[in-house]
């Protein structure tokens, strides 16, 4: 067997197999040089294993000991975020449901607006008076989206009025058949002037 | 080494092995597990760094900064097939190689060779934290005088020799932490031995050329 540089740190430290031991101590047994080396190696190696454990100062152990409970409070703290969110989503969502309700409770109540007829609908719906209810305020039809006539800066009593005069002058379909393809498209189109 | 204040952490713990303690600390916040591990692991890291650095207030800062690593990183980076102490012990490692480069790297700028004084750059050094100056410590002379050579030793030497007394690192690890293959780790552990062995009879025929 050929000596490595290393077996003798090898052999001091118990890293060889128990074939390589044996086979290294029959080499130390003949060979007297490597034996002395061995021997000087182990005694400094001995003088290391007397180096004692050095204790770090308490104020630094207890510097990381509230560390790591600081942590653990924050880490708490985002696990938790998943549920604190959900919460103010659920709150958001509330408020703002809460609002659209109370919003359309108003313009339900509202009464200066109205609206009726319409180009492609056969009901009449009341909805909301962008422009508001002026009574001094010239009357301005408007269509909203729905294609829903409305008239603006009418107050009730007229608006009734204007709505009577309305239906007054429109002409009722007499022969449905003639017209049937325009019959979903177009009611109270007719008027006479 | 167990801490002069680890009365109040109950003897149940002291019987957990450390992947239960690290398990109670990770998942169920208990702070005694995460002290009965410093209990256990403390000194011996906080001897690795000093023994490298050999200055008090850098290895206090070095073993802090240590630890605000596991405690920052314990639930990302840490795989609890693994053990514990070597997951740490690697944190203290390069947290202590690092700076020992930093050092280098500041005095490396000039390196110089004074013709007069026969010196280089290094000797002409205070000796303020480099390696040797064991200060505020309370050591014994044989231990101080130990402590002395092994900073003397270059930094690889020294880190092999070390990780080897306080860790019980097998070669093959210290060859896997240190980036080298087993035999340069034992090579290096011989070469720290036979320096070592050199400075003391150095020191040993001084002594007797003095008396």
């Amino acid at each position: 067997m050929s000596i490595k540089k290393t077996d003798s740190i090898s052999y001091l430290f118990k890293e060889m197999d128990p074939s390589e031991k044996v086979e290294f101590e029959r080499l130390l047994r003949k060979n007297e040089n490597l034996l002395i080396e061995v021997e000087s190696l182990r005694n400094i190696s001995n003088r290391i294993g007397h180096l004692p454990e050095i204790s770090a100062p308490d104020c630094v152990i207890q510097s990381i000991c509230e560390q790591a409970s600081e942590k653990n409070k924050s880490s708490k703290l985002v696990r938790s975020k998943p549920f604190y969110f959900a919460t103010a989503a659920l709150l958001s969502i509330g408020f703002m449901a809460g609002a659209l309700l109370i919003e359309s409770d108003e313009s339900a109540s509202n009464t200066g607006s109205a609206s009726v007829g319409s180009v492609g609908s056969t009901q009449a719906t009341s909805t909301n008076n962008p422009a508001g209810t002026t009574a001094d305020r010239e009357i301005t039809p408007w269509v909203d989206e729905n294609n829903i006539l409305h008239y603006t800066g009418v107050e009730s009593e007229r608006s009734d009025s204007l709505l009577e005069n309305s239906y007054r002058r429109l002409t009722p379909v007499t022969n449905p058949s003639q017209n049937s393809s325009y019959q979903r498209n177009l009611h109270f189109t007719g008027s006479r002037q | 080494m167990r801490l002069n204040n680890s009365d109040h952490i109950p003897h149940r713990y002291e019987q957990m092995k450390d992947r239960e303690l690290v398990h109670l600390f990770r998942k169920k916040d208990d702070q005694l597990a995460f002290q009965e591990l410093m209990n256990r692991h403390q000194a011996k890291i906080y001897s690795y760094i000093y023994s490298m650095i050999q200055n008090r207030e850098t290895a206090n800062d070095i073993f802090q900064e240590t630890f605000t690593k596991v405690i920052t990183k314990m639930d990302d980076t840490y795989n609890e097939q693994g053990k514990w102490i070597a997951w740490v012990m690697r944190i203290a490692h390069n947290a202590t190689i690092d700076h020992i480069r930093k050092q280098k790297r500041f005095v490396d700028v000039s390196s110089s060779y004074d013709e007069e004084s026969k010196t280089d750059f290094y000797e002409r050094l205070p000796d303020e934290d480099t390696p040797g100056q064991h200060d505020q410590l309370e050591l014994n002379e044989s231990t101080s005088r130990l402590l002395k050579h092994i900073g003397n030793l270059p930094e690889e030497q020294r880190t092999v020799v070390m990780l080897r007394h306080y860790y019980e690192m097998p070669f093959k690890e210290i060859a896997e932490l240190t980036d080298v293959s087993i035999n340069t780790a034992l090579g290096r552990m011989r070469y720290a031995l036979i320096n070592l062995r050199k400075m003391f009879d150095e020191e040993h025929e001084k002594e007797s050329s003095n008396i």
